[in-house]
């Protein structure tokens, strides 16, 4: 934490706990928070927008009975530490008049986590950032047809200090470092955009500098380029059921849409119905229900590499685990907290999560993995005899149960006979329901083909908060799904 | 009131910060935001979520050389801003060279108040007084065997934005979000319904009324049923229209979508794109006494009324400074205040879609058979921006209307269509209402979307379950 050192912060936080304990909680809990954020914009190889983002404060979350309350300021002297502590017990005696659920106080935990990363993102130049963009953006607009090129950077640091009354001290140091680059292509009247390694913000993942530099955004941009303009006189999707092979890049948010947010335990037990929805997954599906077919596994793995969603503890100091979510298609575990997991019997998934010190914690994603298959990309694509490969996100939807689901790509490559056919469609959209669709895979490609995807903008609770978070996947194909073009 | 960010605080404090940079900028400009708010959320006929969160923040913009960079603290004692202001100048200094030279707006006048926008009851509302007007409600609810489920968040805000070229803005405000599903167990598996208010006033009466009104529609909306998939005739309440209202500011309406080519707007500014019945501006001076109003934005711009579609026509988009600049054209006050995901340009933030003269019941009595539509689901105009092609889904409480009445409550499906072709076939002014309301999907005290009832023939929709 920039300018404090651990017993400084170790000392802001026990006065915000102890003023809590004093103010009559049963257990208490304080998360010192420090997040550095650096984004950059680039359009057509220039720095649009340079902005860092320098945030810290705490956060008490204090038990009364069996109801949690909350307390938060960035106001870090000691009258507002006290303060926070007490205004959170404030909170607990409200949320305890009509708590339903027992509480229990946890063990205590212990110990550190920093990031291991080669190059700090935040030592490397604003300038040493905007070359590496300007090249990749010359090589985008070297393609005739390219009307703009786009880029974002961003460089993530989140410090935490936790410390809770039943003797718990933990520290924590979590970085990211990502981005991407989009060839915007205009012509015939229409609008077309590809981008790489995904659009949005790029791929963000855990580590250093040199995860960006590992992208070769330069590398990937003519035949973004090429295929961006490309677009511009493709026909649309052609309509109807057919097999699908998507990429990593889509393939991540399809796991993080149909199965990273239905397994979320607060979901599922009614916690986050008023905004964001519930979960087709009631407990009696556990261990019963086929979501997948047999070469479907999927495992909730806060301890990954590269993942954004790994760390020592989670937000309420359980150690980092893995879950099984699925097994050989059989849906086996849910993302879970203390609570939420007390009331099914089982651990927590170490999942409880919180954007900051201003938010607090409730059921997360970590990193949500498909576990590989077997073969390459081509091997996939070899087994289809007529379908389309479908890469990069464009949108997304799904239902509140997390059922019905439509997604749109970027770009649709034809498949005949087991090859691509070199031909590409405008406008993919493909729709199904999330076991239908799952049960209907045929193929995972295997450890070569597997890489970790990054998400940073995961949207959820009230006040809305946003995570990082990850989903390794290598490309899969499935059969019988409903494609078109908008 | 608890007035936690006092206003001669605040001002002290973003002097601290811009004398501390001006010396080796060209320019300064100092912005706060901030809030003390009581966030509140339901659940299973309970008070699942209490919070108590004061934040306060400052962003120095300083420009060096036509370069600028901008750097944001949460850190507001003395060292802190020093801090800040000074890395802010630094990485102004090493920033390589933008677009275009980077500059700071003049003073455009803004008010420093607006009618109606603090409520100091609201502001000062506690957990406690919250818990007590929600009692009734969840006793109600519980006694039915209803889940009932939402948000309560109530606080106070302060903005403020003074800059070396003496641009001197300063706003407090209060808000309330108050948003309510009454809901069949398994929550979320049976019949909902919903109701939501978004205004800087809120009182006992009203948490009374949307809790009874939610759960006698929730009880209305049993057994729904699945109807066929196709064109159907909608009625859309407030909440659905003003999802869409937001998803159309954002692929429409900002300086970068018009840059990059997305937006159905550029290059048809003076073209028909939609119905007559449709006028769109941005005012966030809340004319119809709805929502949360806000005098300026991130640069202290005067937020001006900014026509946007006027009877289907393109009237053009909302700016801020630097983009109206390069439009020839004088800031509307749309300098984007959000910092979570930081972007260059202008946004919309206070949508209206202007009211029409019928009541939401002769708009429902107009369908022979069709659909009535409280709320839509996770909405995503992505698709296919220059043709508005967005998609959503039904929630809660929607109904079969036959015969021009309410029958049976139906299935959740998937809508899939162009909005501008969709309201297009709004059938005139009176496909309007007269009645307007205020609401945010995500809780945002610095935006909202006015919206009325709206009658739309042949929504197209394209999935079920």
């Amino acid at each position: 934490m920039g300018g404090l050192d651990r017993s400084t912060r170790e000392a802001l936080a026990s006065e915000a706990l102890e003023a809590a304990m004093r103010a009559g909680a049963r257990f208490a809990e304080a998360r010192l928070v420090r997040r550095t954020r650096e984004s950059l914009e680039f359009k057509n190889g220039r720095l649009e927008l340079s902005s860092l983002q320098m945030d810290a404060g705490i956060g008490v979350r204090a038990l009364v009975g069996d109801g949690w309350g909350y307390g938060a300021t960035n106001l870090l002297d000691r009258d507002s530490l006290r303060d926070a502590g007490a205004r959170a017990v404030a909170m607990a005696r409200a949320t305890a008049a009509s708590a339903q659920q027992p509480v229990e106080v946890p063990p205590a935990a212990s110990g550190e986590y920093a990031t291991p990363l080669d190059e700090d993102p935040f030592a490397v130049s604003v300038a040493e950032k905007a070359a590496l963009f300007a090249e990749a953006h010359g090589r985008l607009l070297a393609e005739p047809g390219v009307k703009a090129a786009r880029g974002t950077y961003t460089g993530h640091r989140q410090e935490t200090t936790f410390l809770a009354s039943n003797g718990s001290r933990q520290h924590q140091s979590v970085t990211l470092c990502g981005g991407g680059i989009a060839a915007i292509a205009q012509a015939n009247g229409d609008v077309q955009q590809r981008s790489a390694p995904k659009s949005f913000e790029g791929n963000v993942l855990q580590g250093g500098y040199e995860r960006l530099r590992a992208m070769d955004l330069a590398g990937l941009a003519p035949e973004v380029a090429r295929e961006a303009v490309a677009l511009t006189a493709a026909a649309p999707t052609p309509g109807g059921p057919t097999t699908i092979i998507l990429d990593g890049a889509q393939l991540s948010l399809q796991i993080h849409e149909s199965v990273g947010h239905p397994i979320e335990l607060d979901r599922v037990l009614g916690e986050e119905i008023s905004l964001a929805g519930a979960s087709f997954l009631l407990p009696e599906n556990l261990d019963r229900l086929t979501y997948g077919s047999e070469l479907v596994s999927l495992t909730a793995d806060a301890t990954t590499p590269l993942g954004p969603g790994t760390f020592g503890y989670d937000d309420e100091g359980t150690p980092a685990t893995a879950t099984p979510i699925v097994e050989r298609g059989r849906f086996r575990g849910y993302l879970s907290g203390r609570d939420t997991a007390a009331r099914l019997g089982r651990s927590s998934a170490s999942a409880l999560r919180a954007e900051s010190w201003s938010k607090l914690p409730i059921v997360r994603m970590v990193n949500v993995n498909l576990e590989p298959g077997r073969g390459s990309l081509d091997d996939l694509i070899g087994g289809v005899d007529k379908g389309l490969l479908l890469s990069v996100n464009k949108s997304w939807s799904i239902d509140d149960l997390r059922l019905n689901f439509q997604f749109s790509c970027e770009i649709a490559h034809e498949i005949r006979a087991g090859r691509l056919t070199g031909r590409i469609f405008k406008n993919p959209i493909y729709a199904d329901v999330t076991p239908r669709f799952w049960q209907s895979c045929s193929g995972i490609a295997g450890p070569e083909e597997w890489r970790m995807w990054g998400w940073t903008f995961c949207g959820k609770g009230d006040p809305g908060q946003i995570m990082y978070v990850g989903h390794g996947c290598a490309p899969a194909r499935f059969e019988g799904v409903q494609v078109g073009s908008s | 009131m608890r007035e936690v960010f006092e206003e001669g605080l605040v001002a002290e404090r973003l002097d601290l910060a811009m004398n501390a940079a001006r010396a080796d900028a060209d320019g300064v400009e100092v912005l706060f935001r901030g809030h003390a708010a009581s966030f509140m959320r339901l659940a299973e006929a309970a008070v699942v979520q209490a919070a108590d969160v004061v934040e306060g923040k400052v962003t120095v913009r300083a420009v060096v050389g036509g370069r600028e960079a901008r750097v944001v603290t949460t850190d507001l004692t003395d060292a802190g801003l020093r801090a800040c202001a000074q890395l802010a100048v630094a990485r102004a200094k090493e920033a390589p060279a933008g677009l275009e030279p980077a500059w700071l707006a003049e003073p455009g006048g803004a008010p420093t108040q607006l009618p109606g926008a603090l409520d100091p009851e609201t502001a000062a509302l506690d957990a406690e007084t919250k818990g007590r007007w929600l009692a009734p409600g969840l006793e109600a609810h519980a006694r039915d065997g209803l889940a009932l489920a939402g948000r309560f968040h109530t606080g106070e805000l302060t903005l403020a934005v003074r800059s070396t070229t003496g641009v001197d803005a300063f706003h407090r405000g209060s808000f309330s979000e108050l948003c309510l599903s009454s809901l069949e167990r398994p929550a979320g598996h049976r019949a909902s319904a919903y109701r939501a208010r978004t205004d800087a006033r809120v009182d006992e009466a009203t948490v009374a009324d949307l809790a009874e009104t939610t759960r006698d529609e929730c009880r209305r909306a049993r057994d729904p049923v699945s109807v066929e998939l196709g064109a159907w005739d909608v009625v859309l309440a407030p909440p659905a229209v003003a999802e869409l209202l937001m998803w159309l500011g954002e692929i429409a309406f900002t300086s970068r979508a018009v840059d990059d080519g997305l937006s159905f707007v550029e290059g048809r500014v003076g073209e028909q794109v939609t119905g007559e019945a449709v006028s769109i501006v941005d005012d966030g001076s809340m004319p119809h006494g709805v929502g949360v109003p806000l005098p300026f934005d991130a640069e202290g711009q005067p937020k001006r009324r900014t026509r946007l579609l006027e009877h289907g026509v393109a009237r053009g988009i909302v700016y801020d400074s630097a983009s109206a600049r390069r439009a020839g054209c004088a800031s509307t006050g749309h300098a984007a205040l959000a910092d979570e995901f930081p972007t260059s340009g202008s946004k919309p933030t206070h949508l209206h879609l202007e009211p029409g003269t019928a009541s939401p019941e002769a708009l429902i009595g107009r369908l022979d058979r069709g659909l009535l539509v409280t709320r839509l689901h996770y909405v995503n105009g992505m698709i296919e921006p220059k043709r508005a092609v967005m998609t959503g889904l039904l929630r809660d409480a929607a109904f079969l209307v036959e015969g021009g009445r309410p029958v049976r409550a139906v299935q959740p499906m998937r809508f899939t269509d162009s909005i501008l072709e969709a309201f297009a076939r709004i059938p005139g002014i009176d496909g309007l209402s007269r009645d307007l309301e205020a609401h945010t999907g995500w809780f945002d005290p610095w935006s909202c979307q006015v919206a009325p009832w709206v009658l739309v023939p042949g929504l197209r929709f394209t999935s079920g379950r």
